[in-house]
């Protein structure tokens, strides 16, 4: 199913099983003024990448240094993509390392929903007014 | 001084800290400079220095996250690297997302630690040699005149001189004469080169 889109083409991605069914992450992002696609998987995520130009993926990733595949894959579909992973354990230096190759930003699990509606809206205007 | 030719600026507010990170850097022939606080730092800061800062993010008076923002308004250049012995992991994605080149916990290993200064040496050498080029570009293109500008827009986007000529209403030969002007003030031999000093003009 192609990804819904706003008038710019952004949309966000929530990714993996374990976000999207978290009712708590989903009405976070529900409440944005962008459209919003749950993918369950990567595979499912290339297709929606195909539909939509450009946007947040917020990832549940069980290491911060594993979802650097994820963003090495994005970069290599588009640029215009943003990297947000949620992650339920993480240290200090795995964070470090995850934000030096490129992800946009990270957010420790369990979520605050304000923070993480905070979090992608910022990244979802940065896209929308680069400087 | 180091092979880059930057100063490793260290502030911290713990004396001992700072000794030890001066001997480490000394050992590693780096040359470095202390500071007991942010603000001690910012009345030594001048536009233009070259090198990194190692910064300690909770510090009495201003804080190092301060400090950085304070160098951001004044344009600095500088990389800096958070260093700080009470992190945790959403002080680190601050700190990141905020700018900064990278973020050490103490205690940390001296050769981990010069590793990072030494990757963060280079990473300001080359951003300041972009700069220099940067400059020298621009500097070269104001010598241009208007005519010559037009032609090398042209010349950069792929058009050879018969469609420049009659794209401007001007002779191949006078396209030619404009071309040659251009290569020589810009200092370039070739068509390729040209398109990569005209990328600086962009930035």
């Amino acid at each position: 199913m192609p990804a819904p889109q706003d008038e710019n083409g952004f949309t966000i991605l929530l990714l993996g099983q374990e976000a999207v069914s978290d009712p708590r992450i989903c009405s976070a992002l529900a409440g944005l003024p962008w459209p919003l696609q749950l993918v369950e998987s990567e595979s499912d995520l290339r297709i929606a990448l195909r539909t939509a130009p450009a946007g947040c993926v917020v990832a549940h990733v069980e290491d911060p240094r594993a979802g650097l595949r994820l963003h090495a894959d994005l970069r290599a579909i588009s640029g215009d993509w943003l990297l947000i992973m949620l992650t339920p354990r993480t240290g200090i230096q795995a964070a470090v390392s995850a934000l030096k190759f490129g992800a946009h930003d990270l957010i420790e699990m369990p979520i605050v929903e304000r923070v993480l509606r905070e979090r992608v809206a910022s990244a979802m205007r940065s896209l929308e007014n680069p400087q | 001084m180091s092979e880059t030719g930057g100063i490793v600026f260290v502030v911290d507010d713990d004396e001992a800290v700072r000794d030890s990170l001066s001997l480490l850097l000394e050992s590693a022939s780096l040359q470095s400079q202390c500071f007991a606080s942010a603000d001690e730092f910012a009345e030594h800061y001048q536009g233009g220095m070259s090198g990194c800062l190692l910064l300690d993010i909770r510090m009495p008076g201003k804080s190092g996250l301060e400090l950085r923002d304070w160098l951001d308004q004044q344009g600095a250049q500088l990389p800096i690297i958070f260093i700080t012995g009470h992190g945790d992991v959403p002080m680190a994605v601050d700190a990141m997302k905020r700018g900064a080149i990278d973020f050490i916990q103490k205690p940390f290993s001296d050769d981990e630690l010069l590793q990072r200064v030494q990757q963060a040496l280079e990473s300001e050498a080359g951003d300041r040699a972009d700069r220099a080029e940067a400059d020298r570009v621009r500097a070269n293109f104001e010598t241009l005149t208007p005519r010559e500008r037009e032609v090398m827009q042209q010349v950069v986007a792929g058009r050879v001189n018969k469609v420049i000529a009659l794209d401007m209403d001007i002779s191949q030969r006078t396209v030619e004469i404009h071309r040659a002007r251009v290569m020589h003030k810009m200092g370039v031999r070739s068509v390729a080169d040209l398109v990569r000093l005209a990328s600086f003009l962009d930035k």
